[in-house]
Order: structure tokens, then sequence, then C-alpha cells
């Protein structure tokens, strides 16, 4: 098995016989290391090394300083969730903490095994304009600026760099396109786990959505996907047949269950991992799951990584259930201020 | 030297060799090795530094007197923000 396979796999299987026979010769050791930077999966490395996989006192060394690295990124993003955790208490908004932050203190036994390299934080559509413009005062840039009813009704939502070149990616919902724009926004927000930072709690997505947040992730990042989230995905897969019933049927009503099929199947696939019991029963649902017509279609959208994206504004409008919204969303797309333009236009005719 | 405890604002990581503390004023993360790390590890507001360095005498079964390196450690994270005074205790 491939060393970076087997580092991302690892601790996944109890008494896993899979590992490293032998300390890696130099060029193997330097691969490996670029690897598991390039997939954020330091702290799986550091811990297979503490569990006896062998290696030199130099790639150990080295291993150890990559962690480090890493570790110190996180501390300083944790430090500004925090920050950012008074602002958005301050301002009576509902926030939740996404991705990296919240699951490496809630789904990892230790969180020094989960890497990240930004802050994600999800609010209410209704109130992203606020969270903008919080950002925005306290020194944030925000890199694309598609126009305020696109933010409000359709975009996933915008990304920020701070003053200290921390990245902040504000959602709306978890992806853009069509599945984003699919998504019950309020089945997203309805359930809440806690975590503790210093000596405060902040609030992430349900355990059912932060697996399926995982899959939408895993599924619908192209063709560069990170392991990191693919061993989300494995760390997350519901154990018992009631959890998987409700992550499910929560992906059913927001039109997601090839994306989750998909997700699961690419973790066994990427981590060469046959779980047992339940957990190996829904693998081979996800196997065998065939996409319908539209989810092929959607799914093909986003296989195109970036160059796709024309392709996902367009397949966004069919996940819009009325032919107003489709109406809307098509204003919305074709300019930052094409809407806006539109209206005033519309309003001048009507004066005169 | 006064009773210590860690400050609950520190954010930390486990390291393969010690531990990673970012204390609320600092500007960057601190890395204490292994035994820097069990110094910090072991302050839970009601120790003196003479009673930690007992602790882990024991512990990794120093004969020497490591007290002097204990204090020095503890005043050390103490400068930091990642120890805080909670009493001087009475002479």
């Amino acid at each position: 098995m491939d060393p970076t396979t087997l580092v991302a796999r690892w601790g996944l299987v109890d008494n896993d016989d899979a590992g490293l026979s032998a300390p890696l010769e130099d060029r193997a050791w330097q691969r490996l290391l670029a690897n598991v930077r390039r997939h954020r999966i330091e702290g799986l490395l550091v811990a297979a090394l503490a569990a006896g996989w062998p290696c030199t006192e130099a790639q150990r060394r080295s291993a150890a300083e990559t962690h480090r690295r890493a570790m110190s990124t996180a501390l300083l993003l944790e430090r500004t969730a925090l920050e950012m955790a008074d602002h958005l208490d301050e301002a009576g908004l509902r926030w939740r903490v996404l991705k990296g932050v919240a699951s490496a203190h809630l789904d990892y036994d230790d969180p020094a095994l989960r890497s990240f390299g930004d802050i994600d934080l999800l609010v209410a559509g209704s109130d992203i304009e606020r969270v903008y413009a919080l950002l925005e005062g306290i020194g944030g840039r925000r890199h694309h600026h598609p126009g305020a009813v696109f933010d409000r009704r359709f975009g996933k939502g915008a990304a920020f760099t701070l003053p200290s070149a921390i990245e902040v990616d504000v959602h709306r919902t978890l992806c853009l396109g069509p599945y984003g724009l699919a998504i019950d926004l309020d089945d997203l927000l309805s359930g809440v786990s806690r975590f503790t930072l210093a000596t405060r709690e902040l609030p992430a997505l349900d355990p059912s959505w932060r697996f399926l947040h995982a899959c939408y992730h895993t599924s619908l990042s192209g063709p560069h996907r990170r392991l990191s989230a693919v061993r989300d995905v494995a760390q997350l897969l519901p154990a018992t047949p009631d959890d998987a019933h409700h992550a499910i049927s929560i992906a059913e009503r927001s039109g997601g269950v090839a994306v989750v099929a998909r997700a699961v199947a690419c973790a066994g696939e990427l981590l060469s991992w046959q779980p047992e019991g339940f957990r190996g029963e829904l693998l081979r649902w996800a196997t065998a799951l065939r996409p319908t017509a539209r989810d092929r279609r959607w799914l093909a959208g986003y296989d195109r990584g970036a160059s796709g994206s024309r392709t996902r504004t367009l397949l966004a409008a069919e996940a819009l259930p009325t032919v107003r919204e489709r109406v809307l969303y098509a204003f919305s797309v074709l300019g930052p201020s094409t809407f806006d333009k539109l209206r005033r236009t519309g309003e001048r005719m009507g004066r005169s | 030297m006064s009773l210590l405890r860690r400050s609950p604002l520190v954010l930390s990581r486990s390291l393969l060799d010690g531990v990673l503390i970012l204390p609320s004023g600092a500007d960057d993360p601190l890395a204490l090795n292994e035994s820097a790390a069990e110094v910090w590890r072991r302050w839970n507001g009601s120790r003196r530094p003479a009673e930690v360095a007992s602790e882990i005498a024991e512990v990794y079964g120093h004969d020497a007197d490591i007290g002097a390196d204990v204090e020095s450690v503890a005043r050390m994270l103490v400068d930091h923000g990642a120890l805080e005074v909670v009493a001087v205790p009475p002479p």
C-alpha cells in the first residue's frame, strides 16, 4: 500500500496489519512528507510514528517539525475563531463553526490529529451581509463580490483575508452550485454540537450534518480532493442504523444522497478501507448506488473543478423550486449590479 | 514561589515530543519539550514548585535535586502567561 494511504488511514482499523516494515529511503520519505503536508494529515503521521512505525531519527525530527508547524497554524486559527465568536455573539447572530476547527475537537480522539488551514463559519443567509460588514469592520478583505442578492439568496458565501493573513470562509450553505442551493438551510442550522476552546464553548453542526458536510466536501471538490476531508468521511461514518438513517434522510431532503454515496465509496477506495459490521454494509450500499440522471449531470459539473464553474452556475437553476426564484437567480448571476440596475430602471419607468 | 495554575486561556496541542501552547497574550505558539510539558501539565492551582518537582522526580526516578529546574521552567511559563499565580502562600 502507498505510504500516504497508510498514513491517511492510520488508526481507522483496529490491529491494522498494514504499515511500514522498515524506514523509507530518503527520496520516498521526502515524497511522503510533501504529500502529508498537501493533504493536511501531519497529525496522523506523527501518531503512526509514536505508535512504532519504523523511521530514522532524522525522519522522526522532520515529521515532528512538520506537525509542529501545522499545529502552530491551528492554534493561531483557533485564537482568531475565539475572537470571531465574540464578534458574532455580540451581534446576536446564529452561527456555527465548520470543518477543521470543529472536527478536530469533536470527531478525533486528539485535536492534534487534524490539521486545518482556515476558519470556516456558517451563518443564516439573512444575516450574511451583517457578517460581511463585521469582517470588513475588523480589516477583512473580501476576495470576490458577486452582488448583494446573490450573496443573500444563492451564494455559498465568501472568503475574507484578515490583516493577520488568516483566511475566514463565511458560508451560507455548504457548497456552490446546485447541491448547495438544494440544501435545506433550516435543517442545517437546526441542530448543534458544542466544543470548548480555552474557556469558551463554540457551536458546530450536529454529527449528522458534520458527516454530510464532509461528504459534500469530498464528493464535490473536484479532482484534487484532500485526504484530510476523505478521512473525515471515514471518521464520521455512522456506526449504527439509526444514525445512518437520520443522516441519509436529511440528505434526501436536501437532494444529496448521491453525494453521500459517492463520498463513502471514495473513502473506501482512497483509504483502501473495508470496515466491518454496519459500516461495511454502508460502504457496500454506497458502492452499489447508481446516481440518477439528474445527479450524474450535477456531479459532472463539479468534477471539472474550476473549469466547471459556468456549468455549475447554469445547473444551479435546476435546484430552485419556483420560476420566480430562477428568474431572480438568472439576474443575480449576470453581474454584481445587474439586478440592482434593472430594479432602478423599473422604478424610474414607474415614476415617469 | 507562589501557588500556580495553568492559565485557562491557553490553547494547546500535543506534539510528538512535548506540547505546543499559545497563551492569550503571546504572538506565537511556544513549543515545550517533554520535561517542560510535564511541568506545565501538573499545575492545578494547589501545588508549589517543590511539590511538582518531587512528583516528577518520583515518576521519572531522578535522584538529583530538580527543584531549581522546575522553578526555572515555572518562571518561564509565568512570564509567557501559560501559568498564573493564584495565591501567595504564607511564609
